[in-house]
């Protein structure tokens, strides 16, 4: 079964094989909420930040730039998670180019240990009639959430070949907030 | 991400994430070996593109540019061309229509 299967409605959580019991429950008063569970190895080999929108979208509606917006701001989320979160991938190996393959093989390396490779990657949506949030979790050691830079705020990374992710997500979502010590990140869109 | 070499340089299409980091490099090994004074990359057919898909074409430019040559972007569209504006790209590279 592919994972755009396996979210489709009436399925409000997905969880990986392996990972039953560890979804966080959330209590929030919601019209519609949608639920996946996954390991970090499945979330580097397969978008499941798109396979998650995709299942959104057929719960309620995204019209205009939203898709975008919300495709975009997801898979940041994701990717931050993911490599700095549960893979504690240095971003200097993204500064040149010679250090492209030494990135892959190190995140190769990392994703054979059974330790890091099992390690969650949570992503919850929760939708009202007005707002839409998606929240995405990971299991590292969290960062201040004074990271987070402010809406407007010149991009300190604008011509370096990383670190913007945090900036992008600022200008594309309505609200962001980092929370739970920032091992989790929110992502809020009015509808 | 899928690549296609033609005449003035390449095609990409689908999707450029951060998984692409080793398929990119090769890309652009291959590309280095030609001689041309500038490099296209059609971006045309390119869908979606992450943060670390634009660190990558940074440094792209920045190995063109120390082989003395020059790398074009040509036709990005939709969220391609909307992360090209809100990342200002547009003024750090050659862009084309």
């Amino acid at each position: 079964m592919s994972l755009s299967q396996a979210l489709s409605p009436p399925v409000i959580q997905c969880v990986e094989l392996g990972l039953e019991g560890r979804l966080k429950a959330g209590r929030e008063r919601v019209v519609g909420q949608l639920s996946l569970l996954v390991s970090t190895r499945s979330a580097y080999r397969h978008p499941v930040g798109r396979r998650f929108l995709e299942a959104i979208e057929k719960r309620t509606k995204i019209a205009g730039d939203l898709h975008d917006r919300i495709g975009t701001a997801v898979q940041e989320a994701v990717m931050n998670s993911l490599l700095h979160g549960n893979l504690h991938i240095d971003t200097q190996a993204r500064e040149s180019l010679e250090g492209l393959n030494e990135l892959h093989e190190s995140i190769a390396h990392e994703l054979e240990r059974p330790d890091v490779a099992h390690c969650m990657i949570q992503l919850d949506a929760l939708w009202s009639t007005k707002m839409l949030y998606v929240i995405v979790r990971d299991s590292g050691v969290g960062y201040p959430r004074d990271r987070l830079p402010r809406r407007g705020e010149p991009d300190a990374c604008a011509a370096r070949s990383s670190g913007r992710g945090l900036s992008i997500l600022t200008a594309v979502c309505d609200r962001v907030a980092v929370i739970e010590g920032g091992r989790a990140i929110r992502l809020g869109f009015r509808l | 991400m899928e690549f296609r070499f033609g005449n003035d340089g390449v095609q990409i299409s689908g999707e450029f994430t951060f998984t692409d980091h080793a398929s990119f490099k090769s890309m652009i090994d291959r590309l280095l070996l030609d001689g041309s004074s500038s490099v296209t990359m059609d971006l045309g057919q390119l869908q979606f593109i992450d943060s670390a898909g634009l660190g990558m074409l940074l440094l792209a430019r920045d190995a063109f540019g120390k082989a003395d040559r020059k790398l074009v972007l040509r036709a990005p569209s939709g969220q391609v061309k909307r992360m090209f504006g809100l990342t200002k790209f547009d003024t750090l590279f050659s862009v084309e229509d």
